[in-house]
């Protein structure tokens, strides 16, 4: 079953990038339409339903007649109502059937659709992810999904059904009295009209709202991120002017949109309720002259009561069209999303790694209209087993090197080999799988530690796990500080790891997985400098045979490297042990050393 | 009836209570309060069109019934007996009612949406400036988020909002209304009310029994719903984390099943809402079957007229609306009522540091400080700063060092008031820090953050930040000062180039140079830095380093660092742990008494691996020196 999802996933995938062309709302809608027989025989239901339903007048007002008139005798109404309430529970039923199939389909659909846009996420490389902020991609996925879940799965139905209803009322109202029925028409279009009129009005005014409100939310954003910037230079009464600026604007404008709506209520109430005195005068008047009996015009009135609930949803529905539209925009851009780093089609299993990294002539940019390189012309072969520590100043493309390695990225020139095989041309699990990547960024799961620690390899026995955690110094703290030891969830209640014990902990989950090649992109930063130094020095036996990448602000521990890399601007400018760097002249390595260093000792 | 309430209460209050330590009726009240202090003039006029619109409600009916009994005439079946000028009048006095309705509901509407508009607006100025008051110890709270903070300001705002105005439309005219028309309807005919008093019971008990069931999968959803979304919030934001352990398979295995859990939950709970609807249908049937079955009979016995029975049908819609109105306003107010709690909890929140109503304003500063005897602690056990006696003399640079949770941060959060002292005092220029008024104290000191972080407006913006009124000259002059001019003019908009969301398209170098050049210009007596330097990486520290010189120059100066390189320069170095000061005197007095501190330093510049000394070339500072700045433009800067 999973199994099975999994493929119409890149089926539907499949389908949507081939026909760019759709727009937005018909690719959402083609969730639908996956279910297509059902949703018709929905819709049959809930057309049926709703025709049976407005039968009841018809029964009501003749029995009504037969009933005031003395001369008849009341068990000749029984049938009727025997009849009408047999209809109705033949309704009930109905309804019960097509309410459930219709929530079944909805369900379906949008978890399909939630499972697709989160398996597309997962199929997203870096760029990508680099270009999408992760609030917004959660909107996306979880209010955007909800709406689309009202829209898909009760909305679009009710409309449909609305409308039969609508449409049905008047067919029964010209059954019962044509003369009256072509009156109460002839209103529908001033109906229209401010329908139209409103419309018209509401979308400047909505949208200027909304504009408003993004610029608020955004000053909200800034100001709640940067409150410490803001405390630190007691500017907490700039910041609250202005604020309150954007406050009243988004006052103001949603006062101007309360205006129009105030009275469009109101005015459909108007329309609504000329009919019916229009109905109620000249249905007396044709009662009065016998052309039509009481019971008819009671049953008429009834029917035209049933068409006003239709109609307000009709309208509802139709004002919020242009947001369901803006949202199934904002998912199928999710959708249609193109993967930058594809697997080759016939990609072969990486073999087990020695640990021979090797760049050729690699060049590489984060996007393509960019003119500078982030990596320029790269050539480099490591020995397997090797330390190699990076250095370099923000923008040098350090980091960036690293990442490359796993394939994060893919090298605008030249290629990446690793044991002499192209990355490119094996599966990236198999590739990911042997190679231990610690970002700068501590992100660890709400899960156990002990599940944290395992999150490359689920299969692990404790004994590795604890073993991990020694070599990254956390061990300690885990046995003696946390409550419940390795059980302890990460980010319960009153449980909170500082940031340099969050680090230790994505360390020891990278060493866990007994990468072949390690990437430590500075890792370190939050860690005191004691607990680095052990750190190093338990690194040093524990990886001895893997190829290691070094990134650090410590000049310290860059030192015992077996080579340093010195970049600057996408490149390297500098390669060779600390010993040899040391005493190249007019090198960065030895300005950087000597000033940093040697330079305060001396003091 | 009973059923069903004494159910929800308990139910909410176990949730409500336990999370945020309120019940419903207590927000409520908290809520109503809210809205009406605030909008006083608006309540009479509001009643008074509500009143107004009701009595038109009530009215309407009548018409009919004379319309139908006078108009028509007692006899309608045989067509005569009517009186066409009657159902002229009725017609227009129907019509006039209509139009003065149509007034009122416009009135009524936009004074009920004005009125949720203004809480709104209300509530988000309160929150945002609470926020601003609110102390570190506040926003330093690891559990309070920013993504929290802002979803406060936004989203649970707009749904109080939405609640407030349903609130408003479904209870306050309704009540009327029900018991109106109730009054009406037993006016009208017994015998009828009664028939409508027979369904009402079986209408509640079965909707009661089918409400509860609803609840319950209405708690099981939204519970499977937040997993969902907890599990969604975690995948994407460590979705590098998941990718780079090609662990996207288990992940999605993960996914799926809480989205399977949801979607088992929610077509568990579709066939209970299959059954709902048709039983309203039923309910509806058979009810007016009966009435009509009833109606007809009575009619017949002429003990009631037409007209009254059609009259009777509008009250009791009268009757039913706003009941369903009300199941509405119940269901939003269930889905909003957390928002209320937790906007309570943050506005009776109070700051810990308040300015006294005798406070003196600072007008200028030398920057001569002492602590006093300075002892405080978050929590009586665990002391964070004891015994802390220092006199920091004008103008001098004095860092402090030692491990996290020595208490550092503290004794600049202490010196800053964003806390006051348990015990002892904290003394600028002869002044009690705690007599002192906030604003102007910090306005005379400058703090440079850990993490650089911009706004995101222009690099002008930000630097002038600062200082609101700085004039171009004096933004460049301090840019200058801090060597960030050169790379700021060979930026594509020089000054007024847009620095992205937290700063992003600007290096860690940069973004330090530009909060130092924000810090510098306005010229701060006294300056703190709170690991300034650390996220830097050492390529950028040489340049940051020289600004750093520039930045300290001319007033008293705190830092602490946990790169030593950065502070050596310091007049006076404190050494602190475990929240006492245990080593004080310069770099070179601190390494020659071999203490604490020399371990520290030594920590930082000794190989890990290698024991012996790496050999190189013997060289002087002078030749150092030389080596460094010459003919390298990276460094010219420094010079």
């Amino acid at each position: 079953m999973n199994r099975e999802e999994r493929g119409n996933f890149f089926k539907r995938r499949e389908r949507f990038i081939q026909n760019p062309s759709k727009t937005s709302v018909r690719l959402v809608l083609s969730y639908l339409w996956d279910y297509k027989f059902r949703f018709i025989l929905i819709s049959g239901l809930g057309i049926l339903q709703s025709a049976l339903f407005l039968t009841i007048p018809l029964f009501l007002g003749p029995s009504l007649d037969i009933l005031v008139n003395p001369a008849n005798s009341i068990e000749e109404v029984y049938p009727l109502f025997l009849l009408m309430i047999l209809i109705q529970v033949f309704v009930a039923i109905l309804a019960g059937i097509r309410i459930w199939i219709n929530r079944w389909v909805g369900t379906n659909i949008i978890y399909r659709l939630r499972t697709d846009l989160f398996s597309t996420i997962q199929l997203m490389s870096f760029s990508w992810l680099d270009s999408h902020k992760t609030g917004d991609l959660l909107s996306r996925t979880t209010s955007d999904v909800n709406l689309l879940k009202e829209f898909l799965g009760n909305n679009l139905q009710m409309f449909i059904r609305q409308f039969v209803t609508f449409s049905l009322s008047f067919v029964i109202m010209f059954i019962i009295n044509v003369e009256l029925a072509f009156y109460v028409l002839s209103i529908s279009p001033a109906l229209f009209y401010v329908l139209f009129v409103f419309r018209k009005k509401m979308r400047p005014a909505f949208k200027k709202s909304r504009e408003t409100y993004s610029d608020l939310t955004h000053d909200i954003q800034e100001n709640v991120q940067g409150i410490k910037v803001v405390k630190s230079f007691a500017r907490e009464n700039h910041e609250i002017s202005q604020f309150t600026d954007l406050n009243d604007e988004y006052y103001k404008d949603s006062i101007k949109i309360i205006k129009i709506q105030a009275t469009f209520d109101p005015l459909i109430y108007l329309i609504d309720n000329a009919a019916f005195l229009i109905v109620l005068l000249l249905g007396s008047l044709f009662v009065y002259n016998d052309s039509i009996t009481f019971g008819a015009l009671f049953a008429f009135i009834l029917v035209m009561n049933f068409s006003v609930e239709p109609l307000y949803f009709i309208t509802r529905f139709l004002a919020n069209m242009p947001q369901i539209s803006e949202v199934s925009e904002r998912i199928a851009s999710i959708l249609t999303s193109k993967i930058e780093v594809k697997e080759k089609p016939h990609a072969t299993v990486m073999p087990s790694i020695n640990g021979v990294v090797e760049f050729r002539n690699v060049s590489f940019k984060y996007n393509h209209e960019n003119k500078k390189y982030i990596l320029n012309n790269i050539n480099f072969k490591t020995k397997p087993g090797e330390t190699v520590a990076i250095l370099g100043g923000t923008g040098s493309g350090k980091s960036t090197f690293v990442k490359m390695i796993p394939r994060f990225y893919d090298v605008n020139e030249g290629e990446i080999l690793i044991d002499g095989v192209n990355i490119q041309d094996v599966t990236l699990k198999s590739l990911r799988k042997q190679i231990g990547y610690v970002s700068q960024e501590r992100i660890l799961f709400s899960r156990s530690i002990k599940e944290n620690i395992a999150f490359g390899n689920r299969n692990l026995e404790e004994e590795e796990i604890r073993n991990a955690a020694n070599i990254a110094d956390i061990n300690e703290f885990i046995e003696n500080e946390l409550p419940k030891k390795y059980g302890t969830k990460v980010g319960e209640r009153g449980m909170t790891l500082s940031g340099g014990q969050k680090q230790r902990v994505a360390i020891a989950r990278a060493l866990a997985v007994k990468p072949r090649i390690l990437l430590l992109d500075d890792c370190f930063s939050s860690v005191d400098v004691d607990t680095e130094y052990e750190i190093q020095k338990k690194l040093k036996d524990a990886i001895k045979n893997t190829t290691t990448f070094l990134i650090t602000q410590r000049l310290s521990t860059v030192r015992h490297a077996d080579r340093i890399l010195v970049m600057e601007d996408g490149e390297i400018i500098q390669s060779g042990t600390h010993q040899e760097l040391i005493n190249q002249k007019g090198g960065v390595y030895r300005k950087l050393y000597l000033t940093l260093e040697v330079e305060g000792i001396s003091k | 009836m009973r059923i069903f309430r004494k159910k929800k209460k308990k139910n909410n209050k176990t949730s409500l209570e336990e999370k945020y330590g309120m019940s419903m009726l207590y927000i409520i009240k908290r809520l109503i309060k809210y809205v009406g202090a605030q909008n006083r003039k608006y309540i009479p006029p509001l009643i008074i069109l509500i009143l107004t619109n009701i009595l038109f409600s009530w009215f309407s009916p009548l018409i009919f019934r004379y319309l139908i009994d006078q108009g028509l005439g007692a006899d309608i079946l045989s067509g005569s007996g009517g009186n066409l000028e009657i159902i002229i009048t009725a017609g227009i006095f129907y019509f006039l009612v209509t139009i003065l309705s149509v007034l009122t509901r416009i009135g009524q509407g936009y004074i009920v949406q004005k009125l949720a508009t203004i809480t709104m607006y209300n509530l988000r100025y309160e929150l945002f400036v609470k926020f601003q008051f609110l102390g570190l110890d506040y926003h330093d709270d690891p559990e309070k988020t920013a993504g929290k903070k802002i979803s406060y300001l936004t989203n649970d705002v707009n749904s109080l909002q939405q609640l407030v105005q349903s609130g408003l439309l479904a209870v306050v005219g309704n009540f009327f209304l029900v018991f109106g028309a109730l009054a009406f309807m037993l006016f009208l005919s017994i015998q009828l009310t009664l028939v409508i008093f027979i369904i009402i019971p079986i209408l509640f008990i079965a909707g009661g029994f089918l409400f509860g069931k609803a609840r319950k999968y209405f708690k099981e959803l939204r519970e499977r719903v937040s997993s969902v979304t907890s599990e969604l919030d975690e995948s994407i934001m460590g979705m590098r984390t998941i990718q780079s352990f090609a662990v996207e398979e288990y992940n999605y295995e993960e996914f799926n099943e809480a989205t399977l859990d949801e979607k088992e939950t929610s077509l568990k709970s579709a066939k209970l809402f299959a059954v709902i609807p048709g039983f309203v249908i039923l309910v509806i049937t058979i009810g007016l079957g009966t009435l009509f079955l009833v109606a007809g009979i009575l009619i017949r016995d002429n003990i009631i007229t037409i007209g009254t029975l059609v009259a009777f049908i509008f009250y009791m819609f009268q009757f039913f609306e706003p009941l369903i109105a009300l199941i509405g306003f119940f269901t939003l107010l269930q889905n909003s009522i957390a928002a209320g709690a937790r906007i309570i909890t943050i506005l009776d929140e109070d700051p810990s540091i308040q300015d006294n109503p005798d406070s003196i304003v600072l007008k200028s500063i030398k920057g001569e400080i002492v602590f006093k005897d300075v002892e405080f602690y978050y929590d009586e056990s665990q002391p964070v700063l004891e015994d802390i006696n220092v006199r920091i003399r004008e103008q001098e640079r004095l860092a402090l060092v030692g491990y996290t949770g020595a208490g550092k941060s503290t004794f600049i959060k202490l010196l800053s008031r964003f806390y006051d002292p348990i015990k002892g005092d904290i003394i600028i220029d002869g002044n009690n820090l705690r007599e002192v008024k906030i604003e102007a104290l910090r306005n005379k000191m400058g703090i440079v953050l850990q993490d650089n972080f911009l706004f995101s407006g222009s690099i002008k913006e930000n630097i002038n930040y600062g200082k609101l009124d700085a004039t171009d000259d004096e933004i460049i002059k301090a840019a200058k000062k801090v060597n960030a001019h050169q790379f700021i003019v060979q930026l594509e908009d020089g000054y007024d180039t847009i620095v992205g969301e937290r700063g992003s398209n600007l290096s860690e170098g940069q973004r330090q140079l530009i909060s130092f050049a924000r810090a510098l210009i306005s010229n701060p007596p006294i300056l703190i830095l709170d690991e300034a330097t650390s996220a830097i990486d050492p390529y950028s520290e040489l340049l940051v380093q020289k600004a750093l010189e520039t930045l300290l120059r001319n007033r008293t100066s705190i830092s602490i660092a946990h790169r030593l390189s950065t502070i050596i320069n310091s007049d006076r170095i404190l050494v602190m742990d475990r929240g006492k000061i245990i080593e004080e005197g310069s770099h070179k007095e601190l390494i020659e008494k071999n203490g604490f501190y020399k371990h520290l330093y030594d920590m930082q510049f000794k190989d890990p691996f290698k024991k012996e000394e790496i050999e190189y070339e013997e060289i002087s500072i002078e030749d150092l020196r030389e080596d460094i700045y010459d003919k390298d433009d990276r460094f010219s800067g420094l010079i």
